[in-house]
């Protein structure tokens, strides 16, 4: 029998894979000149023989199953090249065949029936390119998604860090209240309010008595505990609208809008008693402590910035002078004394 | 549910082990270590009933490796896997872990190859022992959604019956669960059930 009357061999051989025509027996009817180029046997030497004599190492393999299979149930079967080694020693160049590797193989195997008897067509196709270049794809996609993941961790980190420079730009680190750039600007906004409102702004600056000798005697940690039991209370007793910041080491601004000289003393003086009275405990002390402040009310005392932060200055410096623990209101008459 | 005789059931139940045990032998050989399949159950169903019998949330997505076979008796056989549970397997095959979105050619050829493995094993154990012939298409790679009727490519309220064996798999000690179906036509499973039946006389415990 001749596989001439299902396929002209000049078809078999135009064809751009590997096709081995087998019969019932499973010998060779058809060979085309891919397996000739890529396996080193030309269709005369492989005519007649049984695959397993032409490669006896696919004996007992899964084509060899595969084409029996084929054969004996009529079922047609798949080699996929990504599970299998190449099953076939095919080569790109045969006589190199001792050191190129084999071209990997997808191989399917097709029932026939040839003149009423059962056959098998195999087909052979050349996966090498393919699977070289999926792999390739499928590294550089993992290497991609590798570096996005450290960059976005990068990214994070930036971010975080951002926020902790904006934290750290307006408040300040321990007591977590506005600090001096922010106060700075907060009272040019402040005082274009009370223009714009027509309405009284008054400065209260506060500094804590003795926080030097709080500091020697009791420790640091002593001197901390003082400021923020002074900031809980002034976040705590503070009228809407008030803004309070840590000026210096020891001494915060609150800024009272709407507020007269007045009242602004008032709420000034119930923050310092409540202050003085209050226990201040650490693990190894438990101590009590005083503030001294100053007053001074925009536009009554005076009219620009610099002249309202000397006015208030001034105020806390006279109450320091007069013996701690008390609230002054800047007074114009003072100031020729000094 | 479409019941079929004990003897008969138990008969095909014993088929398809055979089968899917060939089937582990070729892919153990493949993969160079021990895969071992068991079909611990075989029902038949309408093809509406399908759906609910893959059930369970994993069966969200399948995939699908489907084959005709022709001979006394038609049938399109499929081997359903939920796909994550695909994945595990090729994902094991070739030794490393695929993740879905990357689900290329090559893998699905792989499972092509599984399921022609496994299918054509079942098919050849049900020729072997009913003295029958088929003729088997190569396996074809399909992904769907859940809904078992587009699945099995027949409309709503079709007459067709569904033989459906469930399949376990297991290996390097993890185990997928899958699922064999087989659309059988109304007269198809008459033949089937012939055949198993004259089987059974063959082995004299028919009647």
């Amino acid at each position: 029998m001749s596989h001439e009357a299902y396929f002209p061999t000049d078809v078999l051989d135009a064809v751009a894979c590997g096709i081995v025509l087998l019969d019932a027996r499973g010998r060779v009817l058809a060979w085309n000149r891919w397996m000739e180029n890529h396996g080193g046997i030309l269709a005369d030497q492989a005519m007649g023989l049984r695959l397993i004599e032409l490669f006896p190492e696919i004996e007992k393999k899964r084509l060899n199953q595969a084409i029996d299979s084929a054969l004996k149930h009529g079922l047609a079967g798949l080699l996929a090249p990504s599970i299998h080694t190449p099953p076939l020693p095919l080569y790109k160049k045969p006589l190199n065949a001792t050191t190129t590797a084999r071209i990997q193989q997808l191989i399917t195997v097709t029932p026939m029936q040839m003149a009423g008897a059962p056959a098998c067509l195999l087909q052979i196709q050349d996966m090498t390119f393919s699977l070289h270049r999926e792999r390739m794809l499928r590294e550089q996609a993992q290497a991609l998604a590798r570096s996005n993941k450290e960059l976005q961790a990068r990214i994070d980190d930036i971010r975080s860090l951002q926020n902790r420079i904006i934290e750290m730009n307006t408040h300040d680190a321990l007591t977590g209240l506005f600090n001096r750039e922010y106060l700075d600007a907060a009272l040019i906004q402040a005082i274009a309010d009370a223009d714009e409102k027509g309405l009284p702004l008054s400065l209260v600056m506060v500094d804590l008595d003795l926080l030097r000798h709080i500091n020697d005697e009791w420790g640091s940690a002593a001197g901390d505990a003082v400021i923020t039991t002074l900031t809980r209370q002034l976040q705590a007793d503070t009228p809407v609208g008030a803004v309070i910041g840590r000026y210096g080491t020891d001494d915060f601004l609150v800024l009272l809008p709407g507020t007269d000289g007045n009242a602004a003393w008032e709420i000034a003086d119930i923050w310092r008693q409540s202050f003085n009275a209050r226990e201040i405990r650490t693990e190894t002390v438990s101590l009590q402590a005083s503030f001294s402040a100053g007053i001074a009310t925009y536009p009554t005392d005076h009219i620009d910035i610099d002249g309202i932060i000397e006015c208030v200055s001034l105020a806390l410096f006279l109450a320091k002078h007069d013996g701690y623990n008390r609230v002054v209101r800047y007074d114009p008459g003072q100031n020729e004394v000094f | 549910m479409i019941d079929i005789g004990e003897l008969q059931h138990d008969a095909l139940t014993e088929i398809f082990n055979i089968g899917v045990g060939r089937a582990a032998a070729s892919l153990s050989q493949i993969v160079g270590e021990e895969i071992e399949l068991t079909a611990p159950n075989v029902l038949f169903l309408s093809p509406d009933a399908v759906g609910e019998a893959l059930g369970g949330t994993e069966f969200e997505h399948l995939c699908l490796v489907a084959q005709n076979f022709y001979g006394p008796f038609d049938a399109r056989g499929m081997l359903v896997f939920p796909e994550k549970n695909a994945l595990v397997i090729v994902g094991r095959m070739l030794d490393e872990v695929v993740p879905p979105e990357a689900l290329s050619e090559f893998e699905q050829e792989a499972m092509c190859e599984v399921g022609n493995i496994i299918l054509n094993a079942c098919i050849s154990a049900l020729s072997d022992l009913f003295g029958i012939e088929f003729r088997g298409s190569l396996p074809e790679y399909q992904y769907a959604h859940r809904n078992a009727l587009d699945l099995l490519g027949v409309a709503a309220g079709s007459s067709a019956v569904v033989m459906i064996v469930q399949v376990n798999l297991t290996i390097r000690q993890h185990s997928v669960q899958g699922h064999l179906m087989f659309l059988l036509s109304v007269s198809s499973l008459q033949t089937l059930l012939d055949s198993i039946d004259r089987y059974l006389i063959g082995q004299g415990i028919g009647t």
